[in-house]
């Protein structure tokens, strides 16, 4: 991964290898952006459709635009203004529908690291066993339970969920990284 | 953060994807992902760690082991919108809120929902809940005046009015375990019943009562018990004196109810209103509107029409029974209903407000008046019901579920509430939960023809057509009419699936005869299927031309249009598989027309089978133009693309482009749009650039969905999914399903016409060369 600006900069429009690099690395952010930005309320489908809308709009025009501020400053508002017209073309009761496609979409995905999979479960459980707290917490965050909700059923105040799901995140990725859950 | 380019920012990574940061700051560190490597790195390999943790099976089933029952899914945030209140005859307008739900979301699966079907243990015998039971008439046995039924129903509804007394009729289970009073053993019946609704919703008292004499003086008795130990609390004895009337009895009796019951609690109630001056003066139009809710309550809606509007001969001022006209027959009386609404109890009078704002089409007002009644009478189960319909109109189909299973918890025996919410299921794709929530509705009436037309729609729709067909069958026995034909027409339609075609015959000509102009139109359009599932195209068209003739004699309101114009678009499909074009083209014009001419904003009907006949005709520069039109007309209209779409896969796909087809369909974005025919043709498209597995799955969901009414309707095709289904299994080596797939379709077109035929011998040679190879 590069700098986007870097790769701007070092792309030659109409250089087709230099081109395809800068453009490859913005469809994985923008991807990342996006899936983000529409995890529980869009579909992957539409959520590549933005993605290939915005990459297809700063192609069209990056090598005549002038930044004002970096191009990956106006790459990032290009996304969001696309972002911004799907949401306003969809109405709400779409959202039901779209987070059972993107459920199925999963499944008609790449199957799943198994070794993932399995190491993320064992986690889980030593997670649970050194703090059972951090583990619903993750639970509630993961089904998409908002901040002040997950306070409300938990009863802790918004910088303690911080703390907390920070932590926890932290924890989970250092047993990911095969370095074992420490009490605090 | 080692290797970040700005720690200050970096180190917000973790809030970002808590979803914590505010707008400004969520975009500050985007841009700073598209510049940081090192951040970019890591929100990446989290993010699959993420979409494990969502969506994993495994995974979600170890973390929720380990969260415990305080985090079941059951209770996901959804549940508190249900409670925010969003900013509803029963009948249609619960199904026309489905046909749009039906269009927009039929392949929603929702989430398990827990149902519990008999009240929480937090719902305990209420001091306050009382349930009433049918009165006796030791005057009439057979209560041939409907007099107890009358007097209960007052009874009801004034004690409803009540902010503190809850109400369960026990007229429900009445009409539920069909137990109807005996002519000498009236009083064990009634009570025994009574009894029984009161164990079920936990109600403490019973009041039950009996008509002792009405000439030469009505009298009453009533009593007050406790249903835990059948000890009698309070009894009375009522007499009218010199100008009362049963009216006034019954107010007598309702405010000696609420001083019994209140009294001993300290508890005030609120000026009690006079019976007669909050229904009607007139005995007869009661007795008329209450039999009229009864037939109503079991979906015999032209039959409670005439009672209703009988009701009005004896008091045109009688607001109620405007209101219930205007729910399902004639909305324009809703303006009686207002206009009257000042002889109406605060409760019905929400309810009119309610339905006015919903035929002005102010949903969001409709659902405040709703709110308002539930707030105020928290055991109104009618209107928990409305603000499901209302939800599910809106889209919210979890909210609606939720608002449901309210009313159910209200009313453990209401059974409309259990009809609604299988139908929710159904729509919903939930089938096992609605064939559930069906059989619980037919657990409470198994003499009605309702729960078993409810069980064969959701039964059709599993591909169960045995089983569909007996239910079906049960509910016309019961009443051949019932649902005006609906369910005669559902077990015609069953019967041709199954290839018995004398039988189809039988039950669709009985409708062609018997049934309603608009329902003899549409037995008329199936009688054609029954050739052209055969493969018949010829027949097929005789039998349309002649339909269509005596449409323009029978049917002249634009109303039905739709009926008309479907035979149309038959008989276009119908030409188009026979190479007839300009025929083809024709009937999809007239359909369009006809469609037009009854609702001219409609620019969408047809357009996409249109085009597609325009495209396999060879008129390429035709479609385009008509698609052109159509993505102006939704342009214009900021409607989304997606009818577009369809039209443009439609057109390819007659044009066999095939993999542009597939990259059009694949666009579409509510898969409640792309109907059968964008399905038949993304599944051929499929099939035709050889992905092979994507094109079988397509069509074995296209063979198993019998319950969707187009798919007959395009009957040809319906048949023909079987052929390709063959192929794609035969290209993907799946020679045994292969082979059922081409035997299917070569013997139900085993008397196909000869332009057909090609296609036959085709298959029959595939299935020769898969059952003799080695």
């Amino acid at each position: 991964m590069y700098n986007i600006n870097d790769l701007y900069d070092s792309t030659i429009p109409g250089n087709k290898t230099s081109e395809e690099r800068l453009f490859r690395q913005l469809s994985v952010i923008f991807r990342a952006v996006i899936g983000h930005k529409g995890k529980t309320t869009i579909s992957a489908e539409d959520q590549e459709d933005i993605v290939q809308n915005a990459v297809i709009k700063v192609a069209k025009v990056y090598s005549r635009t002038t930044f004002r501020t970096s191009f990956a400053a106006w790459a990032h508002t290009i996304l969001k203004n696309e972002f911004l017209n799907y949401c306003k073309r969809q109405s709400v009761r779409k959202k039901y529908m779209v987070r059972m496609t993107t459920d199925q979409s999963l499944s008609d995905s790449e199957p799943a690291d198994q070794k993932l999979v399995a190491r993320l479960v064992e986690c889980l459980r030593q997670l649970h066993r050194t703090q059972p707290n951090h583990a619903r917490i993750i639970n509630l965050h993961h089904q998409g339970y908002t901040a002040s909700e997950i306070c409300e059923r938990l009863g802790i105040t918004a910088n303690s969920l911080r703390v907390s799901l920070h932590r926890a995140r932290k924890k989970l990725r250092a047993c990911l990284e095969a370095k074992g859950i420490a009490n605090e | 953060m080692s290797d970040c380019t700005d720690k200050q920012i970096g180190r917000l990574l973790g809030s970002y994807q808590l979803g914590l940061l505010p707008e400004a700051e969520a975009d500050a560190f985007e841009v700073h992902l598209m510049e940081c490597p090192a951040c970019l790195e890591q929100h990446l390999k989290e993010s699959e760690v993420t979409e494990l943790i969502q969506h994993n099976p495994r995974v979600r089933a170890v973390i929720e082991s380990l969260s415990g029952d305080e985090d079941d899914e059951s209770e996901r945030p959804v549940a508190a919108r249900a409670k925010e209140r969003p900013q509803r005859s029963r009948r249609s307008i619960l199904l026309r809120t489905f046909a749009i739900a039906a269009s927009l979301a039929i392949l929603l699966i929702l989430r398990p929902w827990n149902l519990r079907f008999d009240s929480t243990d937090e719902v305990t015998a209420s001091d306050l809940r009382l349930t009433v039971a049918l009165f006796d008439n030791l005057a009439d046995p057979a209560d041939s005046d409907a007099t107890a039924a009358i007097i209960t129903n007052l009874l009801v509804g004034d004690l409803a009015e009540s902010q503190h007394l809850q109400i369960v009729s026990s007229k429900h289970l009445q009409d539920n375990y069909g137990h109807r009073p005996v002519p000498g053993d009236t009083a064990v019946s009634s009570m025994s019943n009574a009894v029984r609704v009161a164990e079920i919703a936990r109600a403490r008292w019973i009041l039950s009562g009996s008509i002792v004499q009405v000439e030469p003086k009505l009298t009453l008795t009533t009593k007050l018990t406790e249903t835990a130990t059948g000890r009698i609390v309070f009894s009375h004895r009522i007499t009218a004196e010199e100008g009362e009337d049963l009216f006034s009895l019954v107010d007598e009796v309702a405010a000696l109810t609420r001083r019994d019951l209140l009294e001993p609690l300290n508890v005030e109630e609120e000026h009690d209103h006079v019976v007669a001056d909050v229904t009607t003066n007139s005995l007869s139009a009661y007795r008329h509107y209450v039999e009229g809710l009864e037939l109503y309550s079991k979906h015999y809606l032209s039959e409670a029409e005439r009672s209703w509007r009988k009701a009005l001969e004896y008091d045109s001022t009688f607001a109620m029974v405007y209101y219930c006209l205007a729910y399902d027959f004639d909305s324009s009386l809703i303006e009686k209903a207002v206009q009257y609404s000042g002889q109406v109890t605060p409760k019905e009078r929400l309810y009119i407000q309610s339905l006015q704002a919903l035929m002005e089409g102010d949903n969001e007002g409709a659902a405040g008046f709703l709110t308002e009644l539930v707030d105020a009478y928290p055991n109104e189960v009618i209107a928990w019901m409305e603000l499901g319909a209302l939800a599910v109109s809106a889209g919210d189909i979890e909210a609606g579920v939720q608002y449901l299973l309210k009313s159910i918890e209200v009313d453990p025996v209401y059974k409309d509430a259990y009809w609604y919410l299988a139908l929710v299921y159904r729509y919903s794709g939930a089938f096992d939960l609605a064939l559930q929530t069906a059989d619980k509705y037919l657990a409470l009436v198994p003499h009605e023809p309702g729960p078993y037309h409810t069980r064969g729609t959701i039964l059709a729709r599993m591909g169960r057509l045995d089983e569909a067909v007996v239910s079906f069958k049960t509910s016309v026995q019961r009443k051949p009419d019932f649902g005006e034909y609906r369910s005669m027409l559902e077990l015609g339609k069953l019967y041709i699936y199954q290839r018995e075609y004398p039988k189809a015959v039988e039950c669709l000509q009985l409708i062609a005869v018997e049934g309603s102009p608009e329902k003899r139109s549409i037995a008329r359009t199936y009688l054609a299927l029954v050739p052209l599932y055969q493969g018949q195209v010829e027949q097929t068209i005789a039998v349309l031309k002649d339909g269509i003739t005596v449409d323009r004699m029978e049917l002249s309101s634009a109303g039905i249009a739709d009926v008309r114009s479907f035979k149309h678009a038959v008989r276009g499909m119908a030409y188009s598989e026979i190479g007839d074009y300009s025929a083809a083209r024709r009937d999809l014009l007239e359909a369009i027309s006809l469609i037009r001419s009854a609702y001219p904003d409609n620019r969408t009907s047809w357009i996409s089978t249109y085009v597609y006949i325009l495209a396999a005709g060879g008129d390429r520069t035709g479609a385009d133009s008509v698609t052109g039109e159509l993505k102006r007309h939704l342009t214009e209209t900021a409607s989304d693309l997606d009818t577009y779409y369809l039209s443009m896969g439609m057109m390819e796909t007659g044009s066999a482009n095939y993999a542009r087809a597939v990259e059009w369909l694949q666009r579409i974005s509510d898969p409640g749009k792309i109907g059968f025919c964008g399905r038949f043709c993304l599944a051929r498209s499929l099939l035709e650039i050889e992905r092979y597995d994507e094109a079988a799955m397509e069509f074995e969901a296209f063979v198993r969905d019998v319950g969707d009414d187009h798919q007959l309707l395009v009957g040809i095709w319906s048949v023909k999914a079987h052929y390709f289904l063959a192929r794609a299994y035969e290209s993907a080596n799946r020679l045994v399903d292969a082979a059922r797939h081409y035997e299917i379709f070569s013997d139900t077109w085993t008397d196909a016409d000869p332009a057909l035929k090609p296609l036959v011998t085709d298959a029959r040679e595939r299935l020769l060369r898969i059952e003799t190879a080695p």
